[in-house]
C-alpha cells in the first residue's frame, strides 16, 4: 500500500500541471460564454442554470472528464521530468501495482475536476446574476425573481447528477466514475499499437458510460409509462452492456499485457 | 544529486480531501435548497386562526429540480414535505383522464349509394358530396373503451363535403370534412360527465334528438379490439373498387336513461355529492337548477341557483376537496356577471346552499374564478382560493408588443356569512411566483433528450389535489 502511495505521488507530479492547464481552459471557456450570455438581450430572464447548459457545458464537462482520464492514463509514459521518471523507474514494484495506481490516479483526478465544477458555479454565480439583472433592467420595468444559489444547484441536471440525494443516484455516479478510472488504466498499462486500439475502445466505454448514467437518470425521475419509454429501456440496457462489456474486455486484456514501465 | 525527501502525493492528498468536502457541502446545499421549496402562507390582514376550519392539499411540480413539493393546510397549519428525484406527481394529484367526447358527422346510410355512385377518386382519397348526414357522438372512456351513438341528423341542402381513403388511423368510412362542421355540431364539445357508484354517467343536452335530454348511465362500452371485431355493414367506392366498412354510423355500446329532471331544457353539469349525483341543469323558463339525485334516481331536493339565466349561460364547476361539496360559478354571458353557488350534502340528503356574487369583494368577479372554494364544517365561512397575476411589458422584441403576465402566488379569502366581511386574507406561495421570468426570453432549443443537455425545462406548475377528502 505504501508503495502504491508513493507511485500515486510520483505520477501525480507527471499529470498536475496539464491537469492544471485542463482545469484553466475549462474554467476560462466557462466563465466567458456563460457571462457573454448572461449580457445578452436574447437570453434575458435566463438564470445561471439555462445559461449554463446553452453553453453546452454540459457536454462538454463530459468531455473534459475523459481527458482528465487520458491525461491520467499518460503519466505511465510521461517522457518529462526525468527526475520523476528516475525515482519512479528505480522503486522496486510488482507489475500489478500500475493498474491499481493508476485507477487510484484517475479517481482522484476525476474527483478534483467535479469539485473543480461545483467551485466553478458558484463562483460564477453572483457576477452572472448582476450581468442579467443589468441587462433585465433595461427591458422590464419589474424586477425579476432572482434564484438562490442553492435553487440553481437544485434546477442543473449536471448538478443532480454530481450531488445525487439518493443512494441509487451515488451508486451510479461512483459507477460511472469507476469504468471511467479503469478506461484510463487500461490506457496506461500498453504502449504502441495495442495503446491506440486500447484508447479507441476506452473512448467508446466512457461515452456509453456517459449516456448511461444521463438516461439512467432521465428514466428514473422521469419514470414515465409512455409509448416510448421501451425504446429508452432497450437503449439504455444496450449502452450499459455495451459500456460494461468493453470495459471488462480493456481490464482484462490490458492487465494481462502490463508492461514494466 | 540531492533527493526531496518530500512526499509529492501529500498535495494530491490535501486537495482531494478538499474536493471531497465540496462534494459534501454541495450535497448537504443541495438537500437545503429542496426543503426551501416548500409552499410558505404570508398573513396580510386578519387572524390566521380563521384559516383552522378549512383543509387543502396542493402540489406543485418543479420540472427543472426535478421535484414535487406537497403542502397541506390543516387546522390552520401549513405543512409540506418534498420528494426528490422525481418528475411525477402523486396519483391524487394528477389530472384525471378526461371523459373524451366528439362529435362526428357521417353520411346517412339512406345517402351512401347516391354518394357512392358520384366519388371523385384521386387514387388516394374519395371524395363526394352530400346532403343527409347524421351527427355521431363518440365517447371515450378513462379505462380506454368507448361509446358510439346517434345524436342527431343534419341536413345540408347545398351538399356537405365529405372524404374517405382506404387507409390511416381515421378508418375508411365517409365523413364529413373537418372545415365544413356547422358551429351547432363542432368536433370538440364538452360533455357533463361524472364517476359515481362506480359507473359513468353523462349529460345529453338539447342538441340530441334521437337521445331524450338528460342523464344517462353507461352500461356498455367497448374496447378497441371489439371495435375493430365488429362485422362490416356498408361499403365505400374508390375509383372501380368497393371496399367494405364498418359505417360511422354504426351505433356500440349502450347507455340507458337514469334520470330527466322536470321541465328539462339542457343538462348543464354533474358532480357526485357525497352519496347523491348533483345535475345541474336548464329548465323552461331558462333558470338553472340543482337536483340532488340519490341511488334510485329519486329526486331528493331541487333548488334555484340562477333565474333567468339565458339560453346558453355558463356553468364552470370548481374544486372543493371534499367529498360533500361542490361549488359552481354561474354566468348569463361568458363576460358578464358571475355567481358563486355552493352546495353541501349530508348523508339524509339535507342539502345547504349559498349563493353569492361573484363580485363579493368589490374586486370584480375575481372569486368566481377560485381555483379552490370551500365551507367551513361549521357553515359559517367560506374559504377561497384564487391564483393572482400581474403582466409586465417586454421593450425588446419589436414582434411582441403584448404584455406577459406571471403568477404572484395564490390568494387565501376566509370570508364570513353572517357578517359579511372578510376575515382573513393572505398569500400562499408555491413556488410558482418564483420562476416567471424564465418565459419572457427566447424559445427553448433542442428537442428530446438530446435538447436537454442544452436547455431546461423550468416550468413549474401548482396543482390542487383532484382527490376530494371525505367530508
Amino acid at each position: 500500500m505504501k508503495m502504491i502511495g508513493k507511485m500515486i505521488g510520483w505520477h501525480w507530479r507527471l499529470v498536475w500541471v496539464p491537469f492544471g492547464l485542463l482545469c484553466g481552459v475549462y474554467g476560462v471557456q466557462q466563465a466567458v460564454l456563460v457571462l457573454l450570455s448572461a449580457s445578452s438581450k436574447d437570453l434575458f430572464g435566463n438564470g445561471l442554470t439555462e445559461l449554463f447548459l446553452r453553453c453546452g457545458q454540459m457536454p462538454l464537462f463530459f468531455v473534459a472528464m475523459f481527458l482528465v482520464a487520458v491525461i491520467a492514463a499518460a503519466a505511465a509514459r510521461s517522457s518529462g521530468r526525468a527526475h520523476s521518471l528516475y525515482t519512479v523507474y528505480t522503486l522496486p514494484h510488482s507489475r500489478r501495482n500500475l493498474p491499481v495506481v493508476q485507477f487510484l490516479l484517475c479517481l482522484l483526478l476525476l474527483l478534483l475536476f467535479g469539485a473543480w465544477q461545483l467551485i466553478l458555479y458558484a463562483v460564477l454565480y453572483l457576477p452572472v446574476t448582476m450581468v442579467s439583472a443589468g441587462v433585465t433592467a433595461e427591458m422590464v420595468s419589474v424586477a425579476l425573481p432572482q434564484g438562490s444559489l442553492l435553487a440553481e444547484f437544485n434546477a442543473n441536471p449536471l448538478m443532480q447528477l454530481l450531488l445525487p440525494v439518493s443512494p441509487k443516484g451515488w451508486g451510479g455516479l461512483i459507477a460511472f466514475l469507476g469504468v471511467l478510472s479503469l478506461e484510463s488504466a487500461c490506457m496506461a498499462c500498453c504502449h504502441g499499437i495495442r495503446r491506440v486500439f486500447v484508447s479507441l475502445a476506452a473512448l467508446v466505454g466512457a461515452g456509453t458510460a456517459s449516456s448511461t448514467l444521463y438516461l439512467w437518470y432521465h428514466l428514473v425521475v422521469y419514470a414515465i409509462k409512455s409509448p416510448g419509454e421501451w425504446l429508452l429501456l432497450a437503449f439504455l440496457a444496450g449502452t450499459a452492456a455495451l459500456s460494461a462489456i468493453l470495459t471488462l474486455f480493456n481490464a482484462w486484456w490490458s492487465v494481462k499485457r502490463t508492461e514494466a514501465l | 544529486m540531492k533527493h526531496s525527501k518530500r512526499n509529492p502525493g501529500l498535495g494530491l492528498l490535501a486537495l482531494s480531501i478538499v474536493a471531497v468536502l465540496m462534494f459534501v457541502l454541495g450535497t448537504v446545499g443541495r438537500l437545503w435548497g429542496l426543503q426551501d421549496l416548500r409552499a410558505t402562507i404570508q398573513d396580510e390582514t386578519g387572524d390566521s386562526r380563521f384559516l383552522e376550519p378549512f383543509s387543502f392539499t396542493a402540489y406543485t411540480l418543479f420540472q427543472a429540480e426535478n421535484a414535487v413539493a406537497e403542502c397541506t393546510l390543516k387546522e390552520g397549519q401549513l405543512t409540506g414535505k418534498t420528494q426528490a428525484e422525481t418528475a411525477m406527481l402523486p396519483s391524487d394529484a394528477q389530472l384525471p383522464d378526461d371523459f373524451r367526447a366528439t362529435n362526428l358527422i357521417a353520411v346517412a346510410p339512406e345517402e351512401r349509394d347516391t354518394v357512392n355512385a358520384s366519388v371523385d377518386f384521386n387514387g388516394d382519397t374519395a371524395f363526394a358530396k352530400a346532403r343527409k348526414l347524421w351527427v355521431m357522438r363518440e365517447l371515450e372512456l378513462p379505462d380506454g373503451t368507448y361509446l358510439r351513438f346517434h345524436l342527431a341528423d343534419y341536413q345540408c341542402d347545398t351538399g356537405a363535403t365529405v372524404l374517405a381513403y382506404p387507409g390511416g388511423r381515421s378508418g375508411l368510412d365517409w365523413e364529413l370534412v373537418s372545415n365544413e362542421y356547422p358551429e351547432e355540431f363542432s368536433a370538440w364539445i364538452h360533455m357533463p360527465t361524472a364517476e359515481w357508484n362506480e359507473k359513468w354517467y353523462i349529460g345529453i343536452g338539447s342538441d340530441s334528438t334521437h337521445y331524450p335530454c338528460g342523464i344517462w348511465r353507461v352500461e356498455k362500452s367497448l374496447t378497441e379490439e371489439e371495435i375493430e371485431a365488429l362485422p362490416t355493414d356498408g361499403t365505400v367506392q374508390y375509383g372501380d373498387n368497393t371496399l367494405p366498412v364498418v359505417c360511422e354510423t354504426t351505433e356500440y355500446g349502450d347507455i340507458q336513461l337514469f334520470y330527466q329532471p322536470q321541465n328539462l331544457s339542457n343538462i348543464l353539469e354533474c358532480v357526485p355529492v357525497g352519496q347523491f349525483l348533483g345535475v345541474v341543469y336548464l329548465d323552461t323558463d331558462q333558470s338553472i337548477l340543482f337536483d340532488l339525485v340519490d341511488e334510485n334516481a329519486k329526486c331528493i331536493q331541487t333548488v334555484t341557483l340562477l333565474e333567468q339565466a339565458g339560453e346558453d349561460p355558463i356553468t364552470n364547476c370548481t374544486k372543493t376537496q371534499k367529498a360533500d361539496q361542490v361549488c359552481f360559478s354561474l354566468g348569463k354571458t361568458t363576460e358578464g356577471e358571475r355567481w358563486i353557488a355552493l352546495l353541501r350534502a349530508d348523508e339524509q340528503g339535507n342539502l345547504e346552499t349559498i349563493l353569492l356574487p361573484g363580485d363579493l369583494l368589490q374586486d370584480g368577479n375575481r372569486l368566481a374564478g377560485s381555483t379552490l372554494t370551500q365551507l367551513s364544517e361549521d357553515g359559517q365561512s367560506i374559504l377561497f382560493v384564487n391564483q393572482e397575476q400581474a403582466q409586465v411589458q417586454v421593450q425588446h422584441f419589436e414582434w411582441d408588443g403584448q404584455e406577459k403576465c406571471y403568477s404572484l402566488g395564490y390568494r387565501m379569502t376566509v370570508y364570513d356569512l353572517a357578517q359579511k366581511e372578510v376575515l382573513y386574507s393572505g398569500m400562499l406561495d408555491t413556488g410558482v411566483e418564483k420562476y416567471w421570468g424564465r418565459y419572457l426570453g427566447n424559445s427553448n432549443i433542442g428537442f428530446g433528450l438530446a435538447g436537454e443537455l442544452l436547455t431546461v425545462n423550468r416550468d413549474c406548475y401548482t396543482i390542487f389535489s383532484q382527490k376530494p377528502q371525505e367530508g
